[in-house]
């Protein structure tokens, strides 16, 4: 049905429902919403490191920069490993094509984040303490501590997201669903509100046993790791000597799983970048990109 | 279009109206009263034009034997604060254009026969918003914000101290552009990978409002903006009966010298914000009526603005 055509339509019985395709009442289409922190702190941290990179093509770089906010939803796009060469090829060949190579980056900044087990959104709670780990790492530098409340926390969290609501001024209906969008919105403001909660308790309370399975035990974060000290200097804009940059990206034996899907970021994209250079084949590069 | 504390504010002070009104049916008063945080949602929502006469058919259908957890409540909350929005717009779409002409001349070239107004926004724009935060809100001390808002870096927070507080920020613009881009619906399958990266671009929601450009507006406005966005605008009088009738409202007295049908009447040659208020309870009356099913389709199309552009 055309947009317009249905605007200008006179509203029939159950017309909203019928035109969208029945009601999805309660059903979301979608996972909850933990574990989106984690990856965009991955994201993030790849683009941090892939700017320092020897390794990454000035083109490459120029992509990423432009377009942060679309390498970190790059993953959710679901983009098949083996057509990265000829969607990258596409890229590059069309106006305004550097915001479908950041995507294609950053599904593969996705891919690396394979190097965490269990993997994303597999397990709710261990996303929770995932998220909380670099909330906290990224809130608090050199390990500072907060005084803070969680009632207190809580109070900042849902102020951070109505200043983030502000800067994306209106939600955007689905434009071919719009009421299984509603439902999944409605859906979703709940879902946010109490992990917004559960943030805030586990913030300033977490529990021991739970960190020690979800987080300590498994190696999930390594501050001293220096993939994440360079990530975290760049972030936090201490000056980076270029000398510094290789040893950090390094491999090293017994690396945080964090650590370890950092610098197997670093690689997809670097790969990615030398096949847009053209200094790899097409082949190569999916090679590249299947090794584990 | 306005920003999110304008939408807010018409939002919310049109319910204030609604719930004051005898006119108002009482399936509206319940759900905005139970669900206001789904309306400010709504308010907050853009194409509600398309879709709102369907929204209340089928809530009003479906009515009689909801149930718990099949969100029609929710859903005809959600439709009422949506008609908000387009009160909204249609007020002060016009406006911006009038009272920033230059800004709209370049904004109007660069977007290529786009609409400008999708782009960051102008500052009447970001004017309006700060002096509604002040004037319906008390700078943050009426829910649904906090006093800390719009400052930079939200130093004052009792959880801020020590916090490295814009790395926070940037984690949540992920989980908003995240969860949010899921619930839009692409094409599946291995072949169509790339129509979903032609189509992600444009329902994905970047970030064009830059929150801080509300910061040095609130607290250290520009005279020459205020004079020109707002006062020569006329864009907000206290003394206006709708607006006076809605604040008094929302301090807990209505003000029973303050006629509701009357203040509609002055209204419509009022300030610019009682004009937008007035025109977002005409809709909810037009839709109080339609649920009712004492006007038809045609009629409330007619007085919901449908297909009207909001620029003329």
């Amino acid at each position: 049905v055309d947009r317009r055509e249905f605007m200008h339509t006179p509203a029939l019985t159950g017309a909203f429902a019928a035109l969208y395709g029945g009601v999805a009442a309660g059903e979301a289409r979608r996972g909850g919403v933990a574990g989106h922190v984690t990856m965009t702190a991955l994201a993030g941290d790849c683009v941090r490191l892939a700017m320092c990179s020897q390794a990454i093509p000035a083109g490459t770089k120029d992509v990423l920069a432009k377009n942060p906010e679309l390498v970190r939803i790059g993953g959710l796009v679901q983009v098949p490993v083996d057509s990265v060469p000829g969607l990258l090829d596409a890229g590059r060949e069309k106006k305004a094509g550097d915001r479908e190579q950041a995507l294609v980056l950053g599904s593969l900044v996705e891919r690396a984040a394979g190097q965490l087990k269990p993997a994303l959104r597999a397990d709710a709670e261990c996303d929770l303490y995932r998220d909380v780990t670099l909330l906290r790492e990224m809130a608090l530098p050199q390990g500072g501590v907060s005084r803070a409340t969680a009632a207190e926390v809580y109070d900042l969290l849902l102020t951070l997201e109505t200043r983030r609501l502000i800067g994306i001024h209106t939600f955007s209906p689905d434009a071919g669903d719009v009421d299984a969008w509603l439902t999944g919105l409605i859906q979703w403001r709940r879902d946010c509100r109490a992990l917004l909660k559960r943030y805030a308790d586990v913030f300033c309370a977490p529990d021991p046993e739970l960190t020690r399975k979800y987080v300590s035990g498994p190696g999930f974060y390594g501050r001293q790791d220096g993939v994440i000290q360079l990530a975290r200097a760049v972030q936090n804009g201490a000056v980076i000597s270029r000398s510094a940059v290789e040893p950090a990206l390094k491999a090293a034996p017994s690396l945080s799983q964090y650590a370890r899907a950092l610098r197997k970021g670093h690689d997809y994209l670097a790969a990615a970048g030398a096949y847009t250079a053209r200094s790899i084949d097409a082949g190569t590069l999916v090679r590249r990109l299947r090794q584990e | 279009m306005s920003e999110h504390i304008t939408h807010v504010a018409i939002c919310d002070d049109c319910i204030r109206l609604a719930m004051h009104s005898p006119k108002i049916c009482q399936p509206f008063k319940q759900v905005l009263t139970q669900h206001i945080d789904l309306a400010r949602m709504g308010s907050f929502s853009r194409g509600g034009d398309r879709v709102t006469v369907q929204i209340l058919d089928y809530c009003r259908q479906r009515w009689p034997k909801r149930q718990p957890g099949d969100m029609v409540e929710e859903k005809l909350a959600f439709a009422l604060g949506w008609r908000g929005h387009n009160a909204a717009d249609r007020q002060f779409k016009p406006v911006y254009r009038q009272v920033e002409p230059e800004y709209y001349a370049k904004a109007d070239a660069a977007a290529g026969g786009g609409d400008p107004d999708m782009d960051s926004p102008s500052d009447s724009r970001i004017y309006h918003d700060t002096i509604l935060f002040y004037e319906v809100f008390r700078g943050g001390r009426d829910k649904p914000f906090t006093p800390h808002l719009l400052e930079y870096r939200l130093q004052s927070h009792p959880a801020a101290r020590g916090m490295a507080v814009e790395n926070l920020e940037d984690l949540f613009g992920g989980l908003l552009q995240r969860s949010l881009f899921e619930l839009q619906s692409l094409p599946a399958g291995d072949a169509n990978a790339g129509k979903r990266l032609a189509l992600a671009p444009r329902r994905y929601q970047p970030f064009t409002v830059d929150v801080h450009r509300m910061s040095r507006a609130f607290y250290s406005p520009d005279a020459e903006k205020l004079r020109r966005f707002t006062i020569e605008n006329d864009f907000y009088d206290r003394a206006n009966p709708i607006i006076a009738l809605a604040r008094s409202i929302q301090r807990g007295a209505p003000d029973k010298r303050i006629d509701l049908e009357q203040a509609l009447q002055a209204a419509e040659s009022q300030s610019g914000y009682a004009q937008a208020v007035r025109k977002g309870y005409l809709y909810l009356l037009a839709s109080s009526e339609y649920f009712q099913r004492r006007i038809g389709d045609q009629e409330l199309r007619e007085r919901l603005d449908l297909a009207k552009p909001h620029v003329g």
